[in-house]
């Protein structure tokens, strides 16, 4: 049990800031996701924590020790690496005992206490039938369940995953997923997971930091962070498809605010009305997909558009629409949930956006104007 | 900080202390120590030893013994050395270049490459043995197949002859040699992908040009490095021509390494043996300086 | 019948003439080994009259394997024994201290890194001859002349430098995760260099063993300035001496060196795909 604490890291590779200046809080008992593109800091954090990695500057904490220059073997962290990293010369039970046995002295263990401990784990994975197998005999999910068992035998504080479901199939991987979350909360150990892959992350987290170019974007629930993006760059980096993003233009006429944007002109509406708006000239309008509905017919407070490629999902259809007829590259993307009727490419549309479910982020930092 | 830089210096010094003391002492040491010693002379430090070694005319002894040319053997270490090189390189270079890209049309050729080999594997005395045993008059394939075909002349045991047995030995170390060109080339050319070779083909390239304009130009690293390994050995050569002739008949098939050998065994004149040592490693630094730079080049 | 019409069909003229010109060329290079072991099973006053590619009609005995085994003037056996004394070793002490000098080279960046690597090629690069002279004075002060420890010394410091290189290019394509799993499950460096890293590069470390034994076992030249007592000669000098100064026996002398290369043969043969891999290794510098 443990909360893990970040003040201010930097880390350089070189020239190159692979993590700046990070803050971050994670809470006892916490499932906390790192999210972000390949690049973005987010696997050097975690080494970071694990102390394969020392910071040029700032301090780790774990439990409030300060654990920034300390020894991995000192920290009493566990991790899960992407391709397993299982020691190919062992067998499984050997790969699971080895953290035991190399702490078997400190911690007072006997034989019998190490062959304990791994057979527990290993019937909490569902694991007691290979034991005896060398990891090149495993598969993929098999491997898997041997690394994480590898990472448990410790009862360690931190339990670190760098993005441990990439090298998974598909729909092992979505079984996975809800069986680690279910083992981390069954077990209670603070968790601090890495991905890029965004669905996973809203899927399983407790809380989620957005990473990008090393730094640390939001932090917030997967509610918040899908729901309310502080960046533009997190509404486009969530969601599937991604949030429609409308570069606009904000001008004064006659006293009153007009939102000029590729296709339409309106008054700002109430509903996102703001005193910091006002004050910026060029903004970037955002709008998830799910949150625009489809008219065939004029409405009034509509946009109208044509439709250029249909893609039925099966549950779902995404509506590509143009709204801007000097701009082919002008697209809206809109998920449909269920296929009230059948759309065809080529078809004029109206455009009904739900303005109280729009985020308005300043043009020029990026950031969301509240 | 300090105290993770401090704690990776204190474990790199446990995995490089212990070997590097030994090489230190055993190696690095004497390497100086023949440097030094070959500027010892009996009137302090100086050029004598050098002088002395290439200045020597003994045929036995010569680096250098060009006079009344064109004639056969002797003609002084270096040059035996150089003549070597200058047949058994592009020799075994090319015929392990050509073989290793013939072999991929040829059944059982596993077999055939392990034969090959077989002269890298086997210690290099026996190599030697095995020279003077083919060259010789009775027993020996060589000189019995000349006989049979008309070539009275070489009818003899080579090896005991001066215009023959330098060329006995140099082509005995082609035979020995050629299965090192042949693995390396053959192992760079297995892992050049296929389809060079099948677009090659459908483009309309005949066997030869494929050889020639796709083969060559992609396997130019594993050649060189035959080139410069095989360099090395022929100026280390030695085994070989202690067991085979020792040198003889009249110095007629000595190298430089034998040479050092002789001053240093025999005649106890350990000023002059450094010296050719010297003169020696001097030489293998070219091929080892195109070697080093290939090296560092790829990381 | 089809199917076997159409493959003999299809194979074309020039396939048939590189299958003869190569094995031609395959048989030339086994003839000397094949007329070397008719030699040594006949009695060589026979070979001398008939040619030993006379096969028919011969007498056929390991009379001459038996005579340079145990006949005190050519006692290979001793020379068998003492050369495995020294190979052994000599393997086995280089591959471990290289090992760690190549894990220090690959996992930690230090300043003088470059220059010890440099000094590791050279050291590969430079001949024997280089460092004979004052090693032989080293050895006699250390009164490690003509004994076989002081030979072990020599071959272990040689070969440390190559078998270096070549495990240092191995830990460089090793992934690294496995080492850094061990390090958060709380392996200090000796226990993942020893209980981690050694067991995963068994394949390379045999590599190295195989082409360090057969070298050590082939040599000749460190032998011959470092050994002179008969009896504590190394089996390639045992077998130079059989060789009379007037009258050679070419069937003593044949069997002997059949039984000299017969070690590193039997190496190569039962390690095939490491020996060419180290062989690889060691000229072009891949792990």
């Amino acid at each position: 049990m443990a909360s893990v604490r970040l003040e201010s890291v930097v880390k350089k590779f070189g020239k190159v800031i692979a993590v700046n200046n990070v803050s971050l809080e994670v809470k006892d008992g916490e499932f906390f996701i790192l999210l972000g593109p390949s690049g973005c800091g987010k696997t050097t954090t975690l080494r970071l924590i694990a102390g394969l990695e020392y910071p040029d500057s700032g301090r780790i904490y774990i439990d409030d020790k300060d654990v920034t220059f300390l020894e991995p073997k000192d920290r009493d962290v566990a991790m899960v690496f992407q391709n397993y990293a299982l020691y190919p010369h062992m067998t499984v039970f050997q790969n699971i005992a080895f953290p035991l046995l190399l702490k078997r002295k400190k911690l007072g263990l006997t034989k019998e206490d190490i062959k304990k401990r791994v057979l527990e784990v290993a019937r909490l994975l569902r694991i007691e039938e290979l034991l005896h197998r060398k990891p090149g005999q495993l598969s993929g999910g098999q491997q898997q369940r041997v690394a994480l068992a590898r990472a448990l035998i410790r009862r360690p504080k931190v339990w670190l995953m760098d993005e441990p479901l990439s090298n998974l199939d598909a729909l092992l991987r979505l079984a996975m997923r809800a069986e680690l979350k279910r083992l981390q909360k069954e077990l209670g150990i603070t968790t601090i997971y890495v991905t890029h892959d965004q669905a996973e992350a809203l899927s399983m987290a407790d809380r989620i930091a957005v990473m990008n170019k090393g730094k640390v974007i939001q932090v917030g629930t997967p509610d918040e962070v899908y729901l309310k993006p502080k960046h533009v760059f997190v509404g486009t980096f969530i969601g599937a498809p991604p949030m429609n993003v409308i570069e606009c233009r904000i001008e004064e006429q006659d006293g009153k605010y007009l939102l000029q944007c590729p296709g339409f002109t309106r008054e700002i509406p109430q509903e996102i009305m703001a005193s910091k708006l006002v004050k910026t000239k060029e903004i970037i309008l955002g709008i998830r997909p799910e949150f625009i509905e489809v008219i065939e017919s004029p409405a009034p407070d509509t946009i109208k558009g044509k439709i250029l490629v249909v893609e039925p999902l099966g549950s779902e259809t995404i509506l590509n629409i143009n709204i801007n007829p000097e701009n082919e590259e002008t697209i809206i993307k809109v998920k449909l949930p269920k296929i009230t009727k059948k759309f065809r490419p080529g078809e004029t549309v109206f455009l009904k956006i739900d303005w109280s479910k729009v985020s308005i982020f300043d043009k020029t930092t990026g950031f969301l104007l509240e | 900080m300090s105290t993770e830089i401090k704690i990776k210096k204190r474990y790199l010094a446990m995995f490089l202390i212990p070997g590097f003391i030994l090489v230190a002492i055993f190696v690095i040491g004497p390497i100086i120590g023949t440097f030094i010693i070959s500027f010892e002379t009996p009137n302090g430090f100086g050029l004598s030893n050098y002088y002395d070694v290439i200045t020597e005319t003994s045929p036995t002894k010569a680096l250098v013994l060009l006079n009344d040319m064109p004639r056969p053997p002797p003609w002084g270490a270096l040059i035996h050395n150089l003549v070597w090189t200058a047949i058994h390189l592009p020799a075994t270079t090319f015929l392990g270049l050509l073989l290793a890209y013939l072999l991929r049309r040829v059944y059982g050729r596993s077999i055939v490459k392990s034969i090959m080999f077989i002269g890298m594997v086997i210690p290099m005395v026996v190599g030697g043995l095995i020279i003077r045993f083919m060259f010789d008059k009775y027993i020996g394939i060589v000189p019995n197949l000349c006989g049979l075909i008309g070539l009275t002349g070489l009818d003899k045991t080579w090896t005991s002859y001066p215009d023959t047995a330098l060329i006995a030995l140099i082509i005995g170390s082609i035979w020995l040699w050629t299965g090192f060109s042949l693995t390396i080339h053959a192992a760079a050319i297995d892992s050049l992908p296929k389809t060079y070779i099948e677009a090659a083909k459908i483009d309309g390239a005949s066997d030869w040009q494929i050889f020639w304009k796709i083969i060559v130009p992609s396997v130019r690293a594993a050649t060189l490095t035959v080139i410069v390994m095989t360099m090395l050995w022929d100026l280390k050569i030695f085994d070989i021509v202690y067991a085979a002739t020792k040198g003889g008949p009249g110095g007629a098939s000595t190298v430089l390494a034998f040479v050092m050998w002789l001053y240093f065994a025999l005649d106890l004149a350990y000023g002059k043996a450094a010296a050719v040592a010297v003169i020696l490693t001097l030489l293998t630094l070219i091929p080892a300086a195109i070697y080093i730079r290939q090296v560092m080049k790829r990381g | 019948m089809v199917s076997l019409y159409y493959r003999v069909r299809r194979i074309r003229l020039s396939t048939i003439i590189i299958n003869i010109v190569v094995w031609f060329i395959a048989i030339l290079w086994l003839l000397p080994f094949i007329g070397l072991f008719m030699v040594s099973v006949r009695p060589y006053s026979e070979v001398v009259l008939q040619g030993w590619w006379t096969i028919l009609g011969g007498h056929y005995t390991l009379n001459n394997y038996i005579q340079v085994l145990t006949n005190p003037m050519y006692d290979l056996l001793r020379g068998y024994m003492n050369s495995l004394t020294i190979a052994i070793p000599s393997t086995f002490i280089p591959l471990i201290l290289a090992a760690m000098i190549a894990y220090g080279f690959s996992r930690f960046s230090f300043t003088a890194k470059n220059v010890l690597f440099i000094l590791i090629l050279l050291i590969m690069a430079v001949p024997q001859q280089t460092m004979v002279i004052p090693m032989f004075f080293m050895l006699k002060a250390m009164g490690l002349l003509n004994k076989l420890i002081g030979l072990i010394l020599v071959h272990s410091s040689w070969g440390i430098a190559w078998i270096a290189f070549f495990m240092r290019n191995y830990f460089n394509m090793m992934p690294r995760e496995i080492e850094e799993a061990a390090r958060v499950d709380g392996a200090g460096w000796a226990t993942i260099f020893f209980r981690i890293v050694l067991p995963v590069s068994l394949p390379a470390l045999a590599s190295a063993a195989a082409i360090q034994f057969t070298w050590v076992w082939s040599d000749f030249f460190f032998a011959l300035m470092f050994i002179y007592s008969p009896e504590k000669m190394v089996i390639t000098q045992k077998v130079v001496t059989i060789k009379g100064q007037f009258y050679v026996d070419w069937g003593l002398l044949s069997a002997g060196s059949i039984l000299t290369m017969l070690v590193p043969l039997l190496v190569y043969a039962a390690l095939q795909k490491y020996y060419l891999r180290g062989m690889v290794g060691w000229a072009s510098g891949k792990g």
